[in-house]
């Protein structure tokens, strides 16, 4: 009985003092476990891909039709968006305009998500490069050009990204087309929602949404995704809107870190 | 040795449930906690600390932030579900069902207190779709690992 007894004392207390270490020491910690762990995680995704391979096969040949022919659109659009540009640079030049930056990233560093929180209280992936590649703290993590999360914690050879869709996740962001200004965030449920958006301009469904760079810790122009509803309470100064975004964590295999 | 072997199970566990989180994304299979709750039922309070407080371990991998967290909830969990194996029966289909959505519920109460408490943050923690996944998926799960305990 004496011996039960220390021994849930023991481990009662050594997990109370894990839970008083520093956040440093926590990260650093961690970092190793999931160093560690990295292989064991990227074998069981490389069978989970297999896996959603053979059970998304229809589904796939479908998509693939559907996105040649929105390719063949898209072709056509570009051209006309060529045109636009050309135009666009010779008045530029006319007026005497300082021409936009446009986004552009200093190194792009491709990695494989090897993890997937089971937890809805911490949407995050692992990717499998980490300080020794290049890898640091807040970088945005892309998927197909479009904001997936950004980085939170960074181990040797492991990364932690932290979804756009987790609820502690805030990003500051702009309408598109109204020029509006927001702060995007996550949601126990997964749904990202704009906060703080002022009144002053209608937002329609369907507009775009991008980062807004507020800060300079996050680069300008990353594109984020659409509003699909527009709340607006009586009573309050701001409207919010919810966003469905471009990129899909989960069809997300692999994912880019950007840094500007 | 079968403590070692349920130390196993719970890390084969942990990539199942890993690799479940690839294939059916946004939502939660609670493989690990329900395989703490069998362990615990089977072998008691302190041996359902230990292997919660290192489940917990192995979950803190997906945290952010401080560490110990998930491993203290998860070890308290263990250590009540081995508590409640005396009054109990672990091969009863209740037990099954209702012991893992008690203990799920626990471990979403417990999390809310890391994060901003809010009243939407509560409706939004509480979804009775993951209620009624752990409810069906645990008595499968408990037949599984009893043949290999």
């Amino acid at each position: 009985m004496l011996k039960k007894t220390s021994v849930v004392i023991g481990v009662a207390s050594f997990l109370f003092f894990l839970t008083t270490l520093p956040v440093s020491q926590a990260v650093s910690i961690k970092g190793s476990a999931a160093s560690f762990l990295e292989w064991p995680l990227v074998l069981s995704k490389e069978t989970a891909a297999f896996v959603t391979d053979l059970y998304r096969f229809r589904q796939n040949a479908r998509e693939n039709r559907a996105l040649k022919t929105r390719l063949a659109e898209i072709d056509s659009k570009a051209f006309d968006s060529r045109e636009l540009a050309l135009e666009n640079a010779r008045l530029t030049k006319l007026l005497g305009l300082v021409p936009p930056q446009s986004l552009s990233f200093k190194r792009l560093i491709h990695s494989r998500v090897i993890g997937r929180s089971p937890s809805a209280w911490n949407r995050v992936f692992l990717i499998d490069k980490g300080t020794k590649d290049g890898v640091k703290m807040n970088r945005v993590v892309l998927s197909d050009f479009s904001l997936v999360g950004k980085i939170v914690e960074s181990g040797p050879s492991v990364s932690k990204v932290l979804l756009m869709q987790d609820p502690n996740f805030r990003i500051g962001v702009l309408v598109q087309r109204t020029r509006q200004e927001g702060v995007l965030t996550g949601s126990l449920s997964g749904r990202c929602a704009i906060r703080y958006l002022s009144k002053d301009e209608e937002i329609k469904i369907g507009d775009e949404v991008e980062t807004a760079g507020f800060g300079g810790l996050f680069p300008k122009g990353v594109r984020v995704g659409k509003i699909v509803r527009v709340r607006k309470d009586a009573g309050q100064n701001y409207q919010e809107a919810e966003l469905e975004p471009f990129a899909d964590p989960g069809r997300a295999e692999e994912v880019t870190c950007a840094g500007s | 040795m079968r403590g070692v072997l349920a130390f196993a199970v719970i890390f084969f566990l942990f990539l199942i449930q890993n690799a479940a989180g690839f294939i059916f994304f946004g939502q939660d299979l609670p493989l690990v906690l329900l395989g703490v709750l069998f362990y615990a039922l089977s072998r008691g309070p302190v041996f359902g600390l230990a292997l919660g407080g290192a489940a917990g371990g192995l979950l803190e991998v997906f945290g952010v932030g401080r560490i110990g967290y998930e491993s203290a909830i998860f070890g308290g969990i263990g250590f009540l579900a081995g508590l409640a194996a005396q009054k109990v029966f672990r091969d009863s289909l209740w037990t099954q069902i209702l012991l893992p959505v008690i203990a799920l519920y626990l471990v979403t109460f417990f999390n809310l207190g890391n994060h901003a408490f809010g009243l939407s943050l509560v409706r939004e923690a509480f979804l009775p779709r993951d209620l009624l996944i752990t409810a069906i998926l645990s008595p499968f799960v408990f037949q599984i690992l009893k043949r290999f305990s």
